[in-house]
């Protein structure tokens, strides 16, 4: 059984999840709202199942958040298609929404918060090549989607 | 798109979250000792799929069932809330006198799964409405529209695991709602206080902090600081002491940096030397821990500066190497990218034992402020004086001069009064003489508002009090400027009572809004009556305001 604080380390891309979907302030919100949920369920979770569970959870409340606001739930095409004269950094941050929630994890931890490959795989439970081949899945993607924008702008 | 683009938009986006990071990790912390675990279910896993079918099957009826009677009556939900069920929740002990007192309580009641709630609104003791809620701010802009009228307005909340707490209450502010989780330090006693009083006793706060430790402060500080007035007793009997001892109990230490920097902004120098030396040594590596992730211009004040202040060497190298590194910054970039109100506070540690060092680094940071930034211009030049930089006077003197000249609102006018009054009272006087002064500064400029909130009278304006005592006793001036001039002469020890013109302008107080408040507030604080406080003023409320004066003038 995991011990409450192995929740810990996944805070950093919890909270970046929930901040690209319904800004800071609700993000801290919703952020808490998910880790009381996964310290409830903690008793019948395995260590190495905690961050896919995780990901359930925040996904379910971005999907409950949505409705609740209405907020628009987009493909990443239909993202880059609505994306125009953004900062650089915030059209990344839309399309990054817009991937997989699984490619979304990974890019978050390793390229947002300076993770290895190693030690994203063990926060999430995964083997290492799992990590490689999801990032390299979601650069795929994002070149193809951001790729795409610049091209016609 | 490359691996590097996208490697600095999302640093970026993680940088501005370390705090929430730990804050967020805290709550979980607490939360994890409050809320009890789902039981493991004992079933067998091949049952575990019949289960799930059967509860999905269930869970179809049901949402079917909800569907259709939603249909029917899309308020079907809040009318069948059980008032009843609500009231046998019981009242939480040491609240049902302030139930009592408020004329509209708001109540919030989790169900038992923890996850929705109930809100009910009371008014003289009836429920008038009852929803369903959901922690957080919605909670709150659900009920505005309720309770728009109340004027005394108590919110209480109760969650499974969690305290109770109040999140408005009439005109005594409001206490944001956060997630109940950060509430569990407080008890309903302390909820109570916090109604009652508006704050919550100093005492309480240092017990708190030796019961809970040093990250209590935190806490304390997320719910408190939006109370009118509100600060973190630091200065209270016994406050330093209790939060060296607490660091001895929870050392500020590398893996729990939030407790360490929660807790390190209330520390003062006379507290840093209770420290132990084993203290000291995991406070200076909880420094170069946080040093490379975190911002200079935070840590530097917040972090180095009660060290630096007690005299410890390692913190005041630590000072001027982050400095230098801001300087060389700025000097780099050919502008100065930083709030200069945080980076004044950041040369004002250094000022501590070296201020012509500290007097040198913002004259040198004053070309780079934009012109259109004049608080920020004012404040260098405040420091410069502050810290005894030789050209300071005269820098101020040409300034206040030239902008006076030049016709701008707002001229330096602060950073004039910190200077010798020898050097600085012949060019304001004749300033003061000019008819537009009164109407050329912003009474609400940073530096001139400490100036003026000093309780020993300014010299420069005590050695020109005559001169401002003329221009108080101008009818022909705007109200505007009446108040700006009024003001100076209190700060030049002038009494209330040699304001003559005060009854012309109290009577103008009823035809003008803004102005009326600035009255009421004037008098409130020359009076130190606190009834005399309303935040919108009504004609009735400057009355009172008035035959206070009036009473005062007698």
């Amino acid at each position: 059984m995991p011990d409450p604080r192995d929740l810990e380390p996944h805070t950093a891309w919890v909270l970046a999840w929930f901040r690209r979907r319904v800004g800071s302030e609700r993000a801290e919100d919703l952020a808490q709202e998910a880790f009381v949920a996964a310290l409830r369920a903690l008793p019948r979770l395995r260590h190495e199942a905690l961050g896919g569970y995780l990901l359930g959870i925040v996904r379910r409340l971005s999907a409950v958040e949505a409705r609740r606001r209405r907020l628009p739930v987009a493909s990443p095409d239909d993202l880059a298609a609505r994306i125009d004269g953004g900062l650089a950094d915030e059209r990344v941050a839309a399309v990054v929404r817009g991937l997989p929630a699984e490619l979304e994890q990974v890019v978050t931890l390793h390229y947002g918060q300076d993770r290895t490959y190693e030690e994203t795989a063990a926060l999430l439970g995964v083997p290492r090549a799992t990590v490689q081949s999801r990032l390299r899945r979601a650069l795929e993607r994002l070149r193809r989607v951001l790729g795409a924008k610049e091209n016609v702008s | 798109m490359n691996e590097l683009e996208l490697e600095r938009s999302l640093r970026g986006e993680a940088a501005v979250e370390t705090e929430v990071v730990a804050r967020v990790q805290a709550a979980v912390r607490a939360a994890a000792q409050s809320l009890p675990a789902e039981p493991v279910p004992a079933i067998a896993p091949t049952w575990r799929a019949w289960l799930v079918v059967a509860a999905c099957a269930c869970v179809g009826a049901w949402i079917a069932w909800g569907t259709a009677v939603g249909q029917d009556s899309p308020h079907e939900f809040a009318v069948r809330v059980d008032p009843s069920a609500v009231r046998d929740f019981g009242e939480p002990p040491g609240l049902s006198g302030l139930m009592a007192e408020a004329d509209v309580v708001a109540r919030v009641i989790a169900k038992r799964d923890g996850r929705t709630f109930f809100q009910e609104i009371l008014r003289g003791g009836e429920i008038v409405r009852a929803d369903e809620a959901r922690t957080g701010k919605s909670l709150l802009a659900t009920s505005a529209g309720a309770l728009a009228d109340g004027t005394h307005l108590l919110f209480l909340a109760r969650a499974e695991g969690n305290g109770a707490f109040v999140v408005a209450c009439g005109d005594r502010g409001q206490v944001p709602l956060r997630n109940g989780l950060y509430w569990d330090v407080f008890t309903y006693d302390d909820v109570a206080a916090v109604v009652r009083t508006g704050t919550l006793d100093p005492a309480r706060i240092v017990e708190l902090l030796a019961t809970h430790g040093p990250f209590v402060l935190n806490q304390i500080t997320w719910h408190l600081q939006q109370l009118p007035g509100w600060k973190m007793p630091s200065d209270h009997p016994g406050f330093q002491a209790t939060l060296a001892k607490a660091f001895a109990a929870k050392p500020p230490c590398t893996d729990d940096r939030h407790a360490f920097l929660a807790a390190v902004g209330h520390l003062h120098a006379d507290g840093v030397r209770l420290l132990s030396p084993a203290a000291l040594d995991r406070y200076r590596a909880a420094w170069l821990a946080l040093a490379p992730d975190n911002d200079p211009r935070f840590l530097v004040d917040h972090v180095l500066g009660p060290v630096a202040r007690a005299n410890v060497p390692w913190a005041r190298q630590a000072v001027v190497e982050q400095l230098d590194a801001l300087d060389a910054a700025v000097a780099q970039r050919g502008k100065l990218a930083i709030a200069v109100s945080e980076h004044v506070d950041n040369l004002a540690v250094l000022a501590a034992w070296a201020p012509a060092d500290a007097a040198r680094r913002a004259a040198a940071l004053r070309p780079f402020v934009a012109a259109k930034e004049r608080d920020d211009h004012d404040r260098l030049l405040a420091a410069m004086v502050r810290w005894g930089h030789p050209d300071a006077v005269q820098t101020v003197a040409d300034e206040f001069a030239t902008r006076f000249a030049a016709g701008e609102k707002r001229v330096p006018l602060g950073p004039l009064l910190l200077c010798p009054p020898a050097l600085v009272a012949p060019l304001l006087e004749s300033s003061i003489e000019d008819a537009s002064f009164g109407e050329r500064f912003f009474r609400y400029d940073p530096v001139l508002r400490e100036v003026l909130a000093e309780s020993t009278p300014n010299p420069v304006l005590a050695a020109l009090r005559p001169v401002l005592a003329a221009r108080v006793a101008d009818r022909g001036q705007s109200f505007h400027s009446f108040g700006n001039h009024l003001r100076l002469h209190e700060a030049a020890g002038g009494a209330l009572a040699e304001a003559t013109a005060l009854p012309h302008f109290l009577t103008t107080a009823f035809e003008t809004g803004w102005s009326g408040r600035e009255l009421v507030q004037h008098a409130e604080r020359r009076l130190g009556r606190r009834e005399l406080t309303f935040a919108e003023p009504t004609d009735a409320e400057l009355r009172i305001a008035a035959a206070a004066l009036a009473r005062a003038l007698q």
